[in-house]
């Protein structure tokens, strides 16, 4: 049988005052939390992560660069013409450069010759040491690849020149793989 | 005069009487000299010994020393997939009582997530020789891995006792990921580690 309103409102009305005072004995008993003490030290330092790339700028002679630099085009003529460009280490860490060179006929001599500073474009010499660039004669047309042979620091680049004549044919120099420095220990900087 | 029959005898010489004046002497006696002590009239014999102890309260307080040679604060610039570096500090307990320590590294930035942390104490302090971290004592990992700003690496340095002699001896390598992705170039965030400890009093110190 369900116990009238009015009673089990008494009856709730009690629990509620009982678990008041219950509640009241407990934290009676329970003793105040001692305030803790805190000490603290901390330190912190920056850190940032390398770009790696390159691009190619042209430095004098003929030919163009594309917009994103990574493209040299040259439309060759009967006529000699030359081509100074460098494939700059545009990244932040040393790196080891290479290119694509590709001639749309097949040619023979040293069309793409690498000076270890840069082209003396006037006198059209170099005053350190050169490296030709290794084609190969394929099915109509040349090609070969030069890799730095030490780190290029940033900043810094491979200078090329481009010389040919005799054909009416097109050169492309393509930058390709940046391999940045190994990784180690950066506790020094 | 006349005499009552009862009471035949003057006052002073009657017996009754003078049993109730002598017991009214012996009563007015015992309460003087009851007030008499009451009101310490015998002090000169009072005694008064004290004691006193020196109470100092305690000092929580903690720092991290660099250590080794370097800076923690010195920037790192360029890192590349798998390049590391070292720092170290000395956590000295400069509170007044030995205490247990916890710590935490963070990273934030564009980096959170990218730095692999491995923190390393060594029982002496550590040493570079010829270019490689050194740790002629025993050593201990306290914590490894890949803090975010949201998730530190926690590290349990555990404890330490107070001074300078007592620091703990601790190696923080941190490595770059060595499977960053080419969209990390470029970026850049920060390290941060920390040393906390907590002291709670409430403790019977009866003994000292």
């Amino acid at each position: 049988m369900t116990p009238p309103r009015r009673r089990r409102g008494r009856t709730r009305a009690a629990a509620v005052v009982a678990a008041g005072v219950l509640l009241g004995l407990v934290a009676g008993v329970v003793p105040a939390q001692a305030a803790p003490w805190q000490g603290s030290a901390a330190r912190s330092a920056t850190v940032s992560t390398a770009r790696v790339s390159s691009g190619l700028v042209l430095v004098a002679g003929a030919g163009t660069v594309s917009a994103d630099r990574s493209t040299y085009s040259m439309s060759t003529t009967v006529a000699t013409q030359a081509g100074y460009l460098d494939l700059v280490n545009t990244g932040t860490v040393p790196a080891t450069l290479s290119l694509d060179v590709a001639i749309g006929a097949v040619v023979g001599g040293a069309p793409a010759t690498v000076c270890s500073v840069a082209w003396n474009t006037t006198a059209d010499t170099c005053a350190g040491t050169t490296t030709t660039v290794s084609l190969t004669a394929l099915v109509g047309r040349t090609a070969g690849s030069h890799t730095s042979p030490a780190l290029v620091a940033a900043g810094d680049g491979v200078h090329l020149r481009v010389k040919l004549g005799g054909v009416i044919s097109g050169v492309t120099v393509t930058a390709t793989t940046v391999v940045p420095r190994p990784a180690g220990d950066r506790t020094q900087g | 005069m006349t005499t009552d029959p009862q009471h035949p005898e003057t006052p002073a010489h009657c017996a009754r009487h003078g049993r109730r004046r002598r017991l009214a002497g012996a009563a007015a006696l015992a309460v003087a000299g009851t007030a008499l002590v009451g009101t310490g009239a015998f002090s000169a014999w009072d005694a008064t010994a004290s004691a006193t102890g020196t109470l100092g309260a305690g000092s929580v307080a903690v720092s991290m020393v660099d250590a080794n040679g370097g800076s923690f604060s010195t920037g790192v610039a360029n890192l590349l997939p798998a390049d590391y570096f070292y720092r170290y500090v000395d956590v000295t307990n400069s509170g007044s009582a030995a205490s247990t320590f916890t710590g935490s590294v963070s990273a934030t930035g564009d980096l959170a997530g990218q730095l692999q942390v491995e923190v390393t104490s060594c029982s002496v302090a550590w040493t570079t020789v010829s270019g490689a971290s050194t740790c002629t004592g025993t050593t201990s990992v306290l914590a490894t891995g890949t803090p975010t700003t949201s998730t530190p690496l926690t590290v349990a340095h555990g404890t330490i006792g107070t001074g300078a002699a007592a620091a703990q001896h601790v190696r923080y390598k941190v490595t770059f990921a060595s499977g960053a992705p080419t969209t990390m170039q470029g970026k850049t965030g920060s390290i941060a580690a920390s040393v906390s400890n907590t002291v709670v009093g409430g403790s019977d110190r009866t003994g000292g």
